[in-house]
């Protein structure tokens, strides 16, 4: 009988793996983050950042200097930079913990949240606002204003979610496969009635929506951002706390629940959070594809499908990986802006692709 | 203290899965379910872990009725292996191992989970298979690692003032012969430790070997009950199965038998 007592729990490579990825990703985000609040089309000094964050943190600050005008980086740095990078980081890190949920809530890999209407009902509730602003909806426009917008996509989102939601639950229990085929039937619903509305706007309002559908998320301030900001942050820390029940329910759905799990009361839950993060994301910043679909298949291809780390390093990789898209996406085409959601795909397409081949090599050899 | 069924009924729809079944699961005891395919067995199985509702009848675990239980607290009293069990994604046998320690998870250190995860693993020949993915072993290695997982959520604590269960559906189907056997004289020895063992099995010359108690279902009814040499006599056998055969142990030293003379049914 082979001595095992002094074995290590896991094999050292796993191991390490898995307890680097954190801090890896976090340092990773953190060096992103600062050269975002850098790069634009005014670059800031890094030395300047770090002295404005370090000497005065506050916005107040920004405007008690001695001759009582705020120098143009402070103002660039507080008022347009850092919401838009606080943005980025926050959305990315949503789509990245979603993703990752979604595709254990389906057993699946190939989920995202799309799959539950996120994405085709906070595009239905912009493309209503944005269309009929002008007729069906002027009130609504003029007593919200610039929150029309988020507000509508927001409202999109969660009544489709609420619709497939009542679809799929019968008598106390939520069933998976019934939930993936009512988000596939409603989300074609769904697409038609923007292809309908689509059909009805005029050039610029055309314009506008097309714009929508491939991201932005750039002129959204404080005002605007807190709020969602608070819905992704509740929610990223209600599935973060899940991780454990979610690795059990990947046994099956039986197995989980012998192992003592309330399985509906989870998959309510990876519902319920999902919606809420996904439904604020799209709601500022239009539909952004691919990061919620690739980041926690790439993760879990690097690290393993062990949620207690799956889901905060897929958290830390998609703000990373979104926050350096955004870069591209100001800094490309200065003082244009490219859509971003052109750019998630075109940076973590190919990325994806040569993963994809190594493990392939991997495999085959 | 026991699991105790009377006057079980499961209909789906119209058809009846199961009819007015009585039956006892003693904490000591191993009962062994046989009957042909289809005869009710898993049903009946599923019905003593909750997860298929009595359409009328009790169920009671240790007195209480089994659905007044919650998952959680059910977790603590018995476990469960299911025909069953596809993962999705790649985890290590040790990870799935491991998951079986969920249920008291916060009561021990993490050092002593993983002596446990060690011996149940010991236990069923995988330690070697430790850090392979579930996804790339075999039927039956996949089969012992879920196995072992089960075992681990009875491992701590290692025996129990009240009694627990185990419920197996089918432990053997893809095992070879020896760890067949050894899977059901592992089931035996749970029993001397306080926790009732019921197991679905296919093998009659299995059930002969190990069964405390033996029942044997047909159509949803249970033929008869009790000694291995009561059940497995000539005409039962050949009333549910369609087999001519007998009971045979050739003496002490060797495991009970059923040889088979012909089979009738074409």
């Amino acid at each position: 009988m082979p001595e095992l007592t002094t074995k290590s729990p896991l094999t050292p490579t796993t191991f390490n793996t898995q307890q680097q990825a954190i801090p890896f990703s976090l340092g990773l985000l953190l060096i992103i983050a600062v050269i975002a609040l850098a790069v634009g089309a005014v670059p800031i000094p890094i030395s300047e950042i770090f002295s404005n964050i370090i000497n005065g943190s506050t916005l107040e600050n920004t405007y008690s200097t001695l001759d009582n005008t705020p120098s143009l980086n402070r103002i660039i740095l507080f008022d347009i930079r850092l919401p838009r990078v606080v943005l980025s980081i926050f959305v990315g890190a949503a789509l990245g913990v979603c993703g990752a949920a979604m595709q254990a809530l389906f057993r699946n890999p190939l989920a995202d949240p799309g799959l539950i209407g996120v994405a085709g009902g906070g595009a239905l509730g912009a493309v209503m606002v944005i269309v009929l602003s002008n007729s069906l909806f002027s009130q609504f426009t003029q007593t919200v204003g610039i929150y029309a917008l988020p507000l509508g996509a927001m409202l999109g989102c969660l009544g489709v979610c609420g619709i497939i939601y009542r679809i799929s639950h019968h008598q106390g229990h939520l069933t998976v496969m019934t939930l993936l085929l009512a988000g596939i039937a409603v989300n074609a619903i769904v697409g038609s009635l923007i292809g309908l509305l689509t059909l009805v706007s005029d050039d610029s309002e055309l314009r506008e929506l097309t714009f929508w559908t491939m991201g932005n998320l750039g002129g959204n301030h404080w005002a605007l951002t807190f709020p969602v900001l608070c819905c992704i942050g509740i929610s990223l820390f209600g599935i973060l706390r899940l991780a454990k029940p979610l690795n059990i329910y990947l046994l099956g759905e039986y197995q989980a629940q012998h192992l003592g799990i309330n399985v509906t009361l989870l998959k309510k839950q990876v519902f319920f959070f999902t919606a809420l993060a996904v439904g604020a994301a799209v709601s500022i910043s239009g539909m952004i594809g691919f990061i919620g679909f690739v980041v926690p298949h790439l993760v879990r291809l690097l690290i393993g499908p062990d949620h207690r780390f799956l889901l905060p390093t897929s958290m830390l990789f998609g703000a990373g990986l979104l926050t350096l898209a955004d870069i591209v996406a100001r800094v490309a085409i200065i003082p244009a802006e490219l859509p971003i959601g052109l750019i998630t795909s075109a940076i973590g397409g190919p990325f994806f692709l040569a993963v994809l081949y190594k493990q392939a090599i991997k495999i085959s050899q | 203290m026991s699991i105790k069924i009377d006057s079980l009924q499961v209909n789906i729809g119209e058809k009846k899965l199961l009819n007015n079944i009585h039956l006892t699961i003693p904490p000591d005891k191993l009962t062994l379910l046989i009957g042909p395919n289809g005869a009710g067995k898993s049903t009946l199985l599923k019905a003593c872990t909750g997860d298929i509702a009595p359409t009328s009848g009790y169920i009671r675990l240790n007195q209480q009725p089994l659905h007044q239980y919650s998952a959680e607290q059910l977790s603590t009293l018995r476990a469960v292996m299911t025909q069953d069990y596809g993962i999705a994604f790649s985890f290590t046998v040790r990870e799935v191992v491991s998951m079986g320690c969920f249920v008291y998870e916060q009561q021990i250190a993490r050092s002593e989970r993983e002596c446990i995860v060690d011996d149940v693993m010991r236990f069923m020949h995988i330690n070697t298979l430790a850090d392979r993915q579930f996804t790339t072993l075999s039927g039956g290695e996949q089969q012992r690692t879920q196995l072992a997982r089960v075992l681990a959520q009875l491992w701590h604590p290692y025996t129990h003032a009240s009694p627990r269960y185990l419920f197996l559906d089918e432990p053997t189907s893809s095992l070879d012969i020896f760890h067949q056997y050894q899977v059901l004289a592992l089931a035996k020895q749970l029993t001397q430790r306080n926790i009732g063992v019921l197991a679905v099995v296919h093998d009659l010359s299995l059930a002969a070997s190990f069964a405390d108690h033996l029942v044997l279902l047909e159509k949803g009814n249970i033929v008869t009950q009790g000694k291995p040499a009561d059940v497995l006599q000539p005409h039962f056998l050949s009333a549910v199965y369609g087999i001519s055969a007998e009971f045979f142990q050739h003496s002490e030293k060797f495991k009970p038998s059923v040889i088979i003379k012909e089979t009738m049914r074409a």
